[in-house]
């Protein structure tokens, strides 16, 4: 008998382990197809979503293995449906885990950017780290297709590009998860990094400059490389970057960098003779990078000269920011509303409804206070001898 | 030449005792009572026909006819320059000194002549010829088979009905050297050898104090292995030294070649893959124990002495940590437990992220690994468990192979194995850096080796079936094995269940002597470590 229940319960065991064995989500890394990045498009003669997906591949050459990438198109009444019409093309399964890029045709995302943020916030295997760009060219594919470099994948090119960002300030990164909490806060509009092609040699390359702005979900204009600048500088956002002398057109001076160590942005909204006034202090600390003269511009009087010159600029051409995008747009991609909301919540309470239109007729004032510390590593300048 | 005359005599000597039990003069001293219901004694009946007698001859013929069918059995008959001394020594060659037989009792015999004719009293031979400080008389047949075997001469004198036994035990020990697998680099040199009675004197010449107890008992049915039990009197725990005493009295086994035997009978969680019992082969490590209270237990005929309680944090403790300096001791230790911890876990945590979370893994990472992988036919948990295997077969190679073959072993290992299955694409790279760094780390600690295997195993085989899931399975069940151990009433996690000062100074870091005040808890009845060592309370 004692036999008999220990032989039973050992067939239950193994009866039992061949179904429970089949994991729920076991799979090799090497059977999966790992995406670097997809572009989505709308084809406009069907109105279905094109995705082109960028997937790692390697190729077995000798004794080593070389990195390759490979491009995947499938088209989707949904953008789901189109990842997973993929299938029909792809050699593995794809996994969405490792995709950080993520690009958005201009067409699609004057349209709205919500029905391609949806999948990619929902889905378990995408992350809301992705970043996520728009595209100026006709198509969002032509980013992956177009550029002739062969080997690893474009898209861990752009995203590193992307990250390096911050010594440059002409574009920033925008993850998902950010994007999707500034589309539910109030006074503030998106912003999107924008990606382009440039020729170089007649071969294709990528090139991140410049800032898509949104409208709620629909992306209404651009603003170019050096106007993101001064948006970061609004957004107290700039980690650094350079100020160059040229930048002011009424300028005098010779060819000057200045490196942006640290900045600091107060933005103070302010009744003056009851018209409400957006007070913007700058505080930034520079350094003398580069100097294309062999006058000495750490005497004193010269530096004074310099900063002078250096904080006009940057308020001219903070200020021309801001005027262009209250006359173009009309939309608050500089954050004006919510500053508002949490300095003077009563007056937001009683204004919100009607904040588009007080916001295109919003004054501004731009004080900056530049701080030239340091002069890198020589404190003089070239000399030129007789 | 000395180690092979030692096996032959060891093999002598075994034999010997499975004949009979040797008592002769050592004292016994056991705290129970054993000899009530000891089974030796049905082997003793057997010579229990036999009785001296006064002749000479007859006695002699007796001890020959118990020996029979031994040669070594060596008997020599002399008398001195009148003939009124007639005598015989008896001893067994190989365990007897002859040196000594010769100088010291048929020397002074053979130049006596006694003042009268003393016709058979012994005595005088005892007490005004013999040069020996270990002599007594004996009537029984018994006393003198046990005297025998174990190395002793017996002397017979013509018309004596008693005889005399002499220790001349001179059989061959291998000196005192460093032990192989526990080095130091700064301490003493000295090891455990086979001989009991050495090993004992190597402990009491570093604990120069009464208070230190030897006690022997016997075990083995047919091998009466002397054991000794060694503790410092005031500080011991009474009631560990009851348990181990209980424990090793109701042993039943019939012989004891090697202190494992008595590890296992002994100790707490036998089932367990981690230790309960101490073990080392050097004398410094048990003096240190036992000034914590801790009790050794030497056996005859093995270099190995156990120690107990013995606690999980004592894998991780080296003595060298004691004689180094404690910063450097410190990090040591620290990289001992970070070494235990990533031998374990290491392939399993790689199972479980390659195949069951790819989003951990940094995205070059995860794309390196991929790229390794292409064209691998088997899935990773075979490669990590084959892979391991044969580290283990290497390692078990290793260490049973004569070692002029070495080379060999480690160019097919390193070559064949290593770069070959890579080059082949059997294996794919990172498994064989995984399974290098875990089987290094598991070098580390050598004495956990066993529990390493197992528990690697067991995690490997939890994370395939579960990813890290199964690793959390696995590490709370390890935890709740570990917590849940004693070692003679002693908690096996004893200093790693709090994070209290007192805990960390002798588990995760070695704090410098003036900060060790204290002795572990609960191992020593007394725990104050300074002066007050010398009285029992």
């Amino acid at each position: 008998m004692r036999k008999m229940k220990s032989f039973f319960v050992s067939l239950m065991i193994v009866i039992l382990i061949i179904p429970l064995s089949s994991c729920w989500n076991y799979r090799e890394i090497n059977d999966l197809s790992i995406v670097s990045g997809v572009a989505i498009d709308r084809n406009q003669a069907n109105t279905m979503y094109q995705l082109t997906a960028e997937i790692v591949s390697f190729s077995l050459a000798g004794k080593g293995v070389t990195l390759n990438s490979r491009i995947i198109q499938a088209e989707g009444d949904t953008i789901f449906d189109a990842v997973r019409n993929m299938i029909k093309t792809a050699p593995k399964r794809l996994y969405w885990g490792h995709s950080q890029i993520f690009i958005v045709s201009e067409s699609l995302a004057r349209d709205s950017v919500i029905e391609v943020i949806d999948w990619v916030s929902r889905d378990q295997e995408t992350r809301s780290e992705a970043v996520i760009l728009i595209s100026k060219e006709a198509t969002a594919s032509d980013i992956l297709l177009k550029p002739n470099i062969s080997g690893s994948p474009i898209c861990f090119d752009i995203y590193q590009s992307l990250s390096s960002q911050n010594n440059l300030s002409k574009a920033y990164k925008v993850e998902i998860y950010k994007l999707i909490n500034t589309l539910g806060s109030e006074g503030i509009s998106c912003t999107l990094p924008v990606i382009s092609l440039t020729t170089v040699d007649s071969k294709s390359f990528y090139e991140i400059s410049g800032t898509a702005i949104f409208k709620h979900d629909k992306l209404v204009g651009f603003i170019d490389g050096a106007e993101t600048k001064y948006l970061l500088f609004v957004n107290d956002n700039i980690e650094g970057g350079l100020l160059v002398t040229k930048e002011g057109a009424n300028i005098s001076q010779p060819n000057i960098s200045l490196e942006i160590y640290e900045s600091k942005t107060k933005v103070k909204p302010n009744f003056v003779d009851d018209e409400l006034i957006m007070q913007i202090e700058i505080k930034t600390k520079v350094g003398i990078a580069e100097l294309g003269t062999s006058e000495n511009f750490l005497e004193e009087a010269k530096m004074k000269k310099l900063k002078a010159d250096i904080e006009k600029s940057l308020e001219g051409n903070i200020n021309k920011l801001i005027s262009k995008v209250q006359d173009d747009y009309g939309v608050d991609i500089f954050g004006f509303g919510k500053k508002i909301r949490s300095d003077m919540p009563d007056l937001w309470r009683s204004e919100a409804s009607s904040w588009d239109e007080i916001f295109k007729n919003l004054n501004v004032t731009v004080s900056v206070d530049i701080d030239i510390n340091s002069s890198a590593f020589t404190s003089q300048s070239i000399k030129i001898g007789d | 030449m000395d180690e092979q005359l030692y096996l032959n005599i060891y093999i002598k000597l075994t034999h010997y005792i499975y004949i009979s039990k040797r008592m002769g003069d050592m004292t016994v001293t056991t705290k129970n009572d054993t000899n009530a219901s000891n089974p030796n004694i049905s082997f003793n009946d057997k010579y229990s026909k036999y009785k001296l007698s006064h002749s000479l001859e007859i006695n002699i013929q007796q001890i020959k006819e118990i020996f029979y069918k031994d040669n070594t059995l060596t008997e020599t008959e002399f008398m001195n320059q009148d003939s009124t001394l007639k005598c015989a020594v008896i001893f067994i060659e190989g365990m007897a000194d002859r040196e000594v037989i010769s100088k010291s009792i048929i020397a002074p015999i053979t130049r006596n002549n006694p003042p009268k004719d003393i016709d058979g009293n012994i005595d005088y031979l005892m007490h005004q010829v013999i040069n020996s400080n270990d002599t007594k008389k004996t009537k029984e047949v018994i006393d003198i088979i046990n005297a025998i075997v174990v190395g002793k001469t017996v002397l017979f004198l013509e018309h004596a009905k008693e005889a005399l036994i002499i220790n001349t035990i001179g059989w061959k020990t291998r000196s005192i050297e460093e032990p192989e697998n526990e080095k130091v680099l700064r301490g003493p040199r000295e090891g455990f050898t086979e001989a009991l009675i050495t090993n004992l004197s190597l402990i009491r010449r570093k604990l120069l104090t009464p208070d230190l107890k030897f006690e022997y008992i016997e075990l083995g049915m047919r091998s009466g292995t002397k054991i000794c039990i060694c503790y410092l009197d005031s500080i011991v725990n009474p009631k560990i030294l009851d348990e181990l005493y209980s424990r090793l009295n109701s042993i039943n086994i019939d012989g004891v070649i090697a202190s494992g035997y008595i590890q296992e009978l002994v100790r707490d969680a036998p089932l367990s893959p981690f230790k309960t019992l101490g073990s080392t082969e050097r004398p410094d490590i048990i003096a240190a124990k036992l000034l914590e209270g801790r009790i050794a237990v030497l056996i005859e005929g093995t270099p190995v002495v156990i120690t107990l309680p013995h606690i999980f944090i004592e894998y991780f403790q080296a003595n060298e940590d004691y004689y180094i300096n404690f910063y450097f001791s410190s990090i040591n230790r620290i990289l001992r437990i970070l070494s235990f911890i990533i031998s374990i876990s290491v392939p399993s945590i790689y199972v479980a992220l390659v195949t069951f979370h790819q989003e951990l893994i940094p995205t070059h990472l995860a794309v390196s690994i991929a790229a390794a992988k292409e064209g691998i036919p088997f899935p990773t948990i075979v490669e990590a468990l084959g892979l391991l295997t044969i580290f283990e077969i290497l390692r078990e190679t290793g260490t049973r192979m004569p070692s002029y073959i070495g080379q060999a072993l480690s160019i097919v290992g390193a070559l064949v194995i290593g770069q070959a299955a890579v080059e082949a694409r059997f294996v794919s790279s990172p498994i064989v850096i995984i399974v290098a760094l875990s089987a290094i780390t598991g070098l580390m600690i050598p004495r956990a080796k066993g529990a390493v295997i197992l528990v690697r195993t067991l995690f490997l085989l939890c994370s395939s079936v579960l990813g890290l899931y199964g690793v959390v399975f696995g590490a709370a069940g390890l935890m709740l094995h570990l917590f849940e151990l004693r070692s003679f009433g002693v908690p096996y996690m004893l200093g790693l269940m709090t994070i209290q000062a007192q805990d960390i100074k002798d588990t995760i870091i070695r704090a410098p002597w003036w900060y060790m005040e204290y002795r572990p808890k609960f191992i020593a009845t007394d725990s104050k470590r300074k002066g007050t060592a010398t009285k029992k309370q």
